[in-house]
């Protein structure tokens, strides 16, 4: 698989992305729900490729809002927003993470007000990349 | 001659609700989206201020502050929910810098975003200086 590298700016949490569709496939999202838009985050997610995520647990702030569904991963020292993880899946926040090519590319935008949380954990299941949080000390 | 241009008082903040600001704007907004390590990973749009034209109406107490390179710059984050509103910028240390994403009526406001070189900021940093001049 293809395998893409980065993390937030202080370097406390890396992200690798890995994925078999060609990156030119991969579509970039840009949610735009409140906390999304104010990140300008852009999405990029493979059910079938892995994400993997290894920071320091002290390093990291797990922020939740509105259904609480997914823990946003925030740097605790730099404030960078790498990615949304709920359960065993996960989605990259390519501009947070900055990779390339993806975080540069325009990004199709999102709107999810209103979806039930079943259908949100549908669309997560069907979308997100498995993910794997490596924590160390 | 400069015409005073008319200015109004539009409130922010990060999304958990802790930080919220309020800062003079024109009815059109110039904002630049830079291009550096920083400002692209938290998506900043860029709205400079003078001083007397920004004010933080609560939250000072859940800023946390990141500095790096030249540690100038005073990267600002809520503690809580990491968003970056506001922060003291190295190119206009006696001014500050909003992010216009955090405006509360940020989908709905006239903004021209133009990109500035952040990459190359010691070429470019000197024609922002004039954006936190305090009205003479």
């Amino acid at each position: 698989m293809r395998a893409y590298e980065g993390g937030c700016h202080c370097g406390a949490i890396h992200a690798r992305f890995e994925s078999d569709i060609d990156p030119d496939r991969l579509e970039v999202r840009a949610c735009q729900c409140s906390f999304c838009v104010r990140r300008g985050m852009k999405a990029v997610s493979d059910p079938k490729g892995q994400l993997t995520l290894r920071f320091d647990n002290a390093a990291v702030r797990r922020y939740r809002f509105g259904t609480g569904m997914a823990d946003f991963l925030i740097c605790a020292q730099c404030g960078d927003f790498i990615a949304a993880v709920s359960g065993d899946l996960g989605v990259l926040n390519v501009v947070g993470a900055a990779i390339q090519p993806f975080a540069d590319r325009p990004a199709t935008a999102k709107v999810f007000d209103g979806e039930t949380s079943e259908a949100r954990g549908a669309r997560w299941r069907a979308g997100w990349t498995p993910v794997a949080l490596e924590t160390v000390q | 001659m400069t015409a005073a241009i008319a200015q109004h008082w539009l409130s922010g903040g990060c999304h958990c609700g802790a930080v919220r600001f309020e800062a003079a704007l024109p009815e059109t907004v110039e904002a630049q989206s830079c291009n550096c390590s920083m400002c692209e990973k938290v998506g900043f749009v860029h709205v400079i201020v003078p001083e007397s034209r920004f004010r933080l109406t609560s939250g000072e107490g859940d800023l946390k502050s990141y500095r790096f390179n030249s540690g100038v710059a005073e990267h600002l984050f809520c503690a809580t929910c990491g968003v970056k509103s506001f922060y003291r910028p190295r190119s206009n240390p006696d001014g500050w810098s909003v992010n216009a994403r955090c405006l509360d009526n940020w989908d709905g406001l006239d903004i021209r975003i133009e990109p500035f070189d952040g990459r190359n900021w010691e070429a470019h940093a000197g024609s922002l200086a004039h954006l936190s001049q305090e009205a003479s």
